[in-house]
Parts: structure tokens; sequence; C-alpha cells
């Protein structure tokens, strides 16, 4: 065999395991569903609040100018109201998502015999969720002071959390298509947290409607990546 | 090639051997790759992949390690660069000779 014919044996080896290792197509649409389902939550939290400078206004309710740390934890972001179930359902359903990408990696892995680290997407995520919740937790709030409640440590919510999963999801699978799916998802998560979320005040009664399919369009925007993803023409295995 | 020599003086005996070649290959993709799915792969008997990656493994250039009954072969830092360099050489003397 000649060096170049070995040379030429070798880039088929790499090719081949490389090819039989790529599925970041899954966990990205679980992300997907995740963000997806989250639906329902914000669309029902924008119809009960009024957020202004340095309070919240429940419609039908009080002022919430002292919350509570479960409120701080329960509330996500955009801000929630705590029987609306926001925070509820990111801390149970970020993790049961990380569960379901880590078991995802440990069965491929198991079926194919190739395996490429997926566990780190999950040790990332519920790393950076576990951080948030620790901030919340510990976060002075004084009374009227909520204007520091929407200030910069907003950039510190769940959102977040599932861009920095997905580009931790790219360099484990080592895919630029992934890495250009986070990169495009985050500046789509930081316009609507610009333009919609965190946009309530003056004409707030849109804002509010508009939290709901704000959330269901990021969540449809991941599908489709994930998607578009799975269709990259895949090497010859 | 990471010398003004010849290629073949960057050539590394122990990495050369195509078999070999083939191991660090599939390891270079992968964080961990079963036995089994290198057998198969590389198309080696189990006592031929098991002596490469024992000769590997003492250079310090795989680690291997047995979990739920499959033993999972994995790439150290050491063997990372080996098969870098080599690859590099093999390169070197294909563009030398084209």
């Amino acid at each position: 065999m000649s060096v170049s014919d070995l040379v030429g044996e070798i880039d088929d080896v790499r090719r081949r395991t490389r090819a039989a290792t790529r599925g970041g197509a899954v966990p990205l649409a679980m992300l997907g569903l995740l963000v997806l389902a989250a639906t329902p939550f914000y669309a029902a939290a924008a119809n009960f609040l009024y957020v202004g400078r340095g309070y919240v206004q429940v419609i039908g309710g009080g002022l919430l100018t002292r919350p509570t740390f479960v409120e701080r934890l329960l509330r996500a972001h955009p801000n929630a109201y705590p029987h609306l179930g926001v925070g509820r359902y990111w801390l149970v359903a970020m993790p049961l998502a990380f569960a379901a990408v880590t078991a995802y990696y440990a069965l491929r892995a198991r079926r194919s015999g190739l395996s490429v680290n997926g566990w780190r997407v999950a040790a990332t995520g519920g790393g950076l969720l576990a951080l948030i919740v620790a901030v919340m937790a510990t976060a002075a709030v004084v009374p009227g002071a909520l204007g520091d409640y929407f200030g910069p440590s907003d950039v510190l919510n769940p959102f977040l959390v599932v861009v920095v999963a997905i580009l931790v999801l790219a360099r484990v699978e080592r895919s630029v298509a992934i890495l250009v799916a986070g990169l495009v998802f985050a500046v789509a998560v930081v316009a609507a947290d610009a333009l919609v979320y965190t946009d309530v005040y003056g004409d707030a009664w849109d804002s509010w409607r508009t939290w709901g399919w704000a959330t269901l369009a990021l969540g449809v925007l991941l599908l489709a990546e994930a998607g578009a993803v799975a269709l990259v023409r895949r090497p010859r295995a | 090639m990471t010398t003004g020599q010849h290629p073949l003086a960057d050539l590394d005996d122990l990495v050369h051997q195509r078999a070999r070649l083939g191991i660090l290959a599939m390891l270079r993709e992968a964080a961990k790759v079963d036995f089994v799915r290198l057998r198969e792969t590389l198309g080696l008997t189990d006592g031929n992949l098991a002596r490469h990656l024992q000769v590997l493994a003492e250079a310090g250039y795989v680690t291997t390690r047995k979990a739920q009954s499959r033993t999972w072969v994995s790439l150290t830092a050491n063997g990372r660069k080996a098969f870098d360099k080599e690859l590099a050489a093999l390169r070197a003397l294909v563009d030398r000779f084209v």
C-alpha cells in the first residue's frame, strides 16, 4: 500500500466514524420541544401581569413590591406570577429535558459503540440552571426596588440556559450547523427579550399578549433548526 | 512535519502500523469507541485488536475501561498528539512525492 493510499484510508475511517457519531438533531429537537411547551405558561402569565417600573401588578390582584424567594425563584423570565406556573415549568421541565438528552446519548452509545460525551450538555445546562436558581435565591430585594429585579441580572433566564446548552451540543457534536443554529437562536432570544418580554411599558397590553406568541416562535424556530440540521447532507457512512 | 528533516524522520514506528493508525483514527473522532465496534470496523480478530490496544496503552496513547459488559477505548492527550503528528508526517511525504 502506498503512503497516499494509507492516508486516504485513514481519512476514510475518520469520515465514516464521524458520520456514525452524528446525531445532534435529536437533542436539538428535544430543546425545541422544551421551549415550545412553555408557550401556554407564558401566554397565561402575560394575561395576568402588568409590569411597571419598580413593581408588578397582578391583574385583579395587588402590587408585588417585595417578591418572596419563591416568587423570585419561580419568576423565570419574563416575570411571572408564581401561581401561573412559568417558574415551576422551567424548574421541572428543564432537568427532565437534560435527563432525556443524556439518556439519548447513552442509548446511542450502546447501540452504535461510539460515544461523544453528550452528558456535557446536561452538565453545563444543569449547572447554569442551578446558578440562576442560586442567584435568585440570594439576590437582595428591598421593597420598591423591583427596578433591580428587571436589571441586567435578567440576562440570567431559562432561554439563556437553552442557548448555552445548544452551544455545548455544537461542541460535543463538532457541528458547524448546530453552532449556527445556536447563534441564530441566541439572536432570536435577545430580540424577543428586548422587543417583547421586557417591552411592557407604554402599549403594554399588546406586549402581554405577545409573550405567548414569542415563546411559540422561539420553540418553532428551534424545531425548524433541528430539522435543518437533520437534513444537512451527512457524509457517506 | 515538525522538523526540517526528511518527513520519514517524523514517522513513529509504534503508531505507523496500519491497524494502530486505524484504531487511533476512529478514536480521534469519538470520545469513546467500543471494542466490538473497533474490531468490526477495522476487520481485526479479537486477539489481534487486543494486542494492538495493549501496545498503544503501554505507550500511553489509549486507555480502556470496562463498563456494563463492554470495553470502551479512548484516546489520551499523548495519543492525540502522536496521531496528529504521524498524519502530518504522512501528508508531508505524500506532498513531497506528488
